[in-house]
């Protein structure tokens, strides 16, 4: 008897004091503790605390020379771009060292979440599109990076406006500047297909011949594929944003003739796919190659660079649908506002160089991504042998500008548009 | 009863033929998964088709190798996997020896409880992680990287060796005991080489854990502290299996010379024959 | 007296007891109390409580299969591992020729990243792998490739490869710290292999099955990577979760409060397990 009730007064004093704790996490108890700790770790943990605390004095005499970025957008190739090319060049030309740092979107944003104000220890970001948008949503705050680092950052001039005030169909006000423009296509087996369409809408009459092989990721899958392809589809036969290209609200949209049909349209499209429907790209790239699936929709870069490496077969080709493909992850450098004031000065440094021409030619030469700065005449003809030309491209290019549609097809895509079996 | 022998001999063949049949089959389930990430990642242009790949490369691990600084990852996810099986191991003894051999009210439900860091996502939990790191200053180090690892590492250890403690022969210790042995002798030279193969099985499991360990990793990681399978994860990006896999391979091949070492020195033969004489 | 030492002994096992506990309390509890407040707030708030996500949840047509689904998953493949394991544990435990290759063998779905090994075993089970290469070529009767892949025996032979080592360890090492002189004293009393078996070293190492099994319970309970990209249309709990974060914004609340019903349903399911199997049987 006397064995549990000291068992559980102890317990219960434990939980109480640590329920009191989470539930109001900056207390001035709970930091004073802490603060005693910190004395105990800093000798306990020797170097790598200096990072934090050396950074504090003379901030106008002294700037950092190193900085932290941290990428959760790049695959393995734009990995090795980064380290290989950009990096050296940055440490070689401006006399910055740069940590390349990869992570994750969800794990990273959590990560910000955390960090005391003023202390932040990742200094440049390069992320998603829906990258910016959901960091503004979880309250992490951003530098405004146009207009108002203009002077330090002249480059960020030469990127579209477009791009630095919406990202899809969400205002960033200028958050974040545009590195790279990644950019979707239909993607197709010619081995099993000779004439690809050429629109989404013969794509969809001519259903029946593909059936079971048309490769469209579901639309819970972490990656973005999973609202690019049938937000491309409804955007064939349903205008989801008006002339000024303001985004039609769902409600209105959803009592319209258009859209109903074309959701219709959407969700028959859906049964002609290949069955069970690939969770992730990764599973859509397997059937490809097993030949179980010949046509899909998805980021032009993976496709061709996966070609060229001989990681997909050679008979892989990429064409238009010419009433809109959507962009991909576009990539886009952002500041935390929550990281030491005397970083942020380098850190423009940085992003003005990265948007410089000279960088900006050698991503569109070496890696076969459209720049993010428009200086389409600088560009040497060659590239276009192996991509299609900007002037071609743009055009059919679409902007995700309806966030609400977006929403709509994460939410209620894998009730509605995933076939049974 | 002569004439019986060859039968006999027959019938203990048999047996023997069915238990190497069962091991074949069970190496060959094991091992067939694998060897198609190792064809992959040596392979180019193989689609599935083929039963091996038409061409092969070693560009992959060229790229793997250039994407990463490998030996310097290894060493960190090395020292990072060393402190929390440490951690864990010395949590897990004390622990494990109150819940195999002590009476506690609500036994079931506590231990459930100290299972429950590695049943729920660590994403789930990740902000709170991050809060604690970040006041304590740990995030960056290799000490707070391993800390957050014993979270889900410690509750292997303590179920394991509760287990173990649980199954003790309660007559050794009597023994001992009666020997005069005081309980620290009793422990080093009764205890100890007797849950032995318990605290084998336990740092094996915390030992691939935390090698493996993503999430928590990347809540307390820093430029210092990358690990292997952070790299190998994110490397994958939506695709680039063939670079992955050769990743992957590269990754396994540490955590096997540790996992053959451990086995080596803790070689179960030599244990038996340990407290034989007691 | 007697109320002092029992005291004594008590303070003993908790003063035992205490490593493990301040670790689940000084690394676990806290993180896990910033979830439940965080599930019982008002999506994206920082005030306010309400129990709306777990009522939501609850009253989705999809939870109750979402919940089966998992169930049937991770109940399965603990099944599977313990089947699996025991002959193996046996077969291993007579120090054959080789013996240490198998066991190092059985170790390595251990040491693969579980999204790697998802890819092995889907590259294998697919429909131009080996197995089905395998299968058409050289099996009479068998013209059109096997569907295993994103079938539900197909993920829990998935779960199964992942995560039986568990169980297969942990029963090995139980069954090497048993004393053979039980089993010799056995024999000598004239029981035969089978009884052995079945009354004497089944029961002894049972609590080593136990503890395994539970490991690969959970293990298999919260397995986020393989049902993400080999599970097809069955999608469990924790792909569940890590859906509500995916959405913009994300759910984070949403999130939580799934996850602590996860956590729920676990403690409840494993109490009762450890309960039952702990039961002095035989």
């Amino acid at each position: 008897m006397r064995r549990s009730t000291l068992f559980t007064v102890i317990g219960l004093t434990v939980i109480l004091a640590l329920v009191l704790a989470a539930c109001q996490p900056a207390t001035v108890e709970v930091t004073r503790v802490v603060q005693e700790k910190v004395e105990v770790t800093r000798i306990v943990a020797g170097t790598p605390v200096v990072e934090v605390v050396t950074a504090t004095p003379e901030p106008q005499v002294e700037l950092p020379t190193e900085i932290t970025m941290i990428d959760t957008n790049s695959g393995a190739n734009f990995q090795w771009y980064w380290q290989n090319q950009v990096i050296p060049a940055i440490e070689e030309q401006l006399g910055i060292k740069v940590n390349y740092v990869v992570s994750k979107e969800a794990e990273l944003l959590e990560r910000m979440k955390a960090w005391e104000p003023g202390k932040g220890d990742a200094h440049l970001l390069f992320v998603k599109p829906e990258t910016i948008p959901n960091a503004l949503d979880a309250g992490i705050e951003l530098e405004t990076l146009y207009p108002d680092k203009t002077d330090v950052i002249p480059n960020i001039e030469k990127c579209p406006k477009a791009y630095l005030e919406t990202v899809l169909g969400v205002p960033i006000e200028g958050k974040g500047a545009l590195y790279w423009r990644s950019q979707y296509a239909l993607i197709y087996n010619s081995e099993y297909i000779k004439d690809p369409p050429t629109s989404w809408k013969e794509f969809y009459e001519r259903r029946e011949e593909w059936k079971g092989h048309i490769g469209i990721v579901r639309p819970d899958a972490k990656s973005g594929s999973s609202y690019r392809i049938p937000y491309s589809f409804l955007n064939a036969f349903v205008d989801m944003v008006d002339e000024e290209g303001k985004a039609i609200p769902l409600e209105e949209l959803q009592q319209t003739q258009e859209w109903q049909d074309a959701w219709a349209k959407l969700t028959d499209f859906y049964t002609y796919a290949k069955l069970p429907l690939p969770a992730e790209p990764p599973n859509m790239f397997e059937d490809f190659n097993a030949g179980d699936t010949w046509i899909s929709f998805y980021a032009m870069d993976y496709a061709l660079w996966s070609r060229h490496q001989g990681t997909m077969p050679p008979t892989i080709k990429a064409g238009f649908l010419e009433e809109g493909m959507a962009a991909g992850s576009d990539g886009y450098l952002i500041v935390p506002a929550g990281i030491p004031e005397e970083y942020k000065p380098v850190v423009y440094k940085v992003i003005n160089f990265l948007l410089s021409d000279d960088q900006q030619i050698r991503l569109i030469t070496t890696m076969w991504q459209y720049c993010g700065t428009d200086i389409w005449d600088k560009v040497p003809g060659v590239v276009w042998d192996t991509i299609p030309p900007w002037e071609n491209m743009e055009p059919s290019r679409l902007r995700i500008g309806n966030s609400e549609v977006k929403n709509y097809i994460k939410e209620f895509g894998p009730d509605l548009l995933v076939p049974k079996e | 009863m002569k004439l019986l022998r060859p039968y006999f001999k027959a019938v203990v063949n048999a047996r023997k033929l069915l238990v190497y049949t069962f091991l074949l089959c069970f190496a060959l389930l094991i091992y067939m998964p694998f060897l198609m990430i190792a064809l992959k990642s040596i392979g180019r242009g193989w689609f599935g088709r083929l039963w091996l790949p038409p061409e092969l490369t070693l560009d992959w691990y060229r790229w793997a190798v250039e994407v990463t600084n490998i030996p310097e990852i290894t060493k960190n996810t090395l020292i990072i996997a060393a402190l929390a099986v440490a951690m864990s191991t010395l949590i897990g003894i004390p622990t494990g020896w109150a819940f195999g051999r002590r009476k506690i009210p609500g036994k079931e439900l506590l231990m459930s409880m100290i299972l429950l860091p590695r049943m729920i996502p660590p994403i789930a939990y990740a902000l709170g992680v991050a809060q604690i790191f970040y006041r304590l200053h740990l995030i960056n180090t290799h000490f707070g990287v391993a800390l957050a690892h014993v979270a889900i590492c410690a509750p292997y250890a303590i179920l394991v060796l509760s287990a173990t403690f649980e199954g003790l022969d309660e007559r050794v210790l009597e023994a001992a005991a009666v020997c005069g042995a005081n309980p620290l002798r009793t422990f080093f030279h009764v205890i100890l080489p007797l849950i032995l193969p318990g605290i084998l099985s336990s740092m094996i499991f915390t030992f691939t854990t935390s090698y493996n360990e993503f999430t928590l990793t990347l809540m307390t990681y820093g430029k210092d502290t990358i690990t292997l399978p952070v790299r190998t994860y994110i490397a994958m990006g939506e695709g680039y299996w063939e670079v992955t896999s050769a990743m992957s391979i590269i990754l396994v091949i540490p955590s096997l010379i540790v996992l053959f070492m451990i086995q080596r020195q803790v070689a179960p033969e030599k244990l038996v024959g340990g407290f034989k004489g007691v | 007296m007697r109320r002092g030492s029992e005291l004594r002994s008590s303070l003993v096992t908790l003063l035992m007891l205490l490593p493990g506990l301040a670790g689940f309390f000084g690394l676990f509890f806290y993180p896990m109390m910033v979830t439940v407040v965080r599930s019982l707030r008002p999506e994206g708030q920082q005030v306010g409580w309400t129990l709306e996500h777990y009522i939501t949840f609850l009253r989705e047509p999809r939870a109750r299969e979402v919940i089966v689904l998992t169930f049937v998953l991770s109940i399965s493949s603990t099944l599977c591992s313990i089947l699996f394991s025991v002959p193996l544990c046996l077969v291993l435990r007579q120090k054959l020729r080789g013996h240490r290759f198998f066991r190092l063998t059985m170790l390595i779905p251990r040491v693969v990243p579980g999204l790697i090994g998802a890819l092995g075993l889907l590259l294998l089970f697919g429909s131009r792998g080996w197995v089905n290469l395998f299968l058409i070529q050289f099996v009479p009767f068998i013209d059109e490739p096997v569907r295993i892949n994103y079938t539900i025996p197909g993920l829990i032979l998935f779960y199964t490869w992942l995560y039986f080592p568990f169980t297969s360890v942990t029963t090995l090492s139980t069954l090497e710290s048993l004393d053979p002189s039980i089993e010799e004293a056995a024999d000598v009393a004239g029981a035969n292999r089978w009884q052995v078996l079945r009354h004497i070293v089944i029961p002894l190492i049972m609590p080593g099955i136990l503890a395994g099994s539970v490991l690969t319970f959970m293990a298999a309970f919260g397995a986020f990577s393989i049902p993400l990209v080999a599970g097809g249309n069955y999608r469990p709990l924790s792909v569940e979760i890590y859906r509500q974060i995916d959405f913009t914004p994300a759910r984070w609340s949403a999130a939580s409060a799934r996850a602590m019903i996860m956590a729920a349903l676990q403690v409840a399911f494993l109490t009762v397990y450890m309960r039952i199997l702990r039961r002095p049987t035989v």
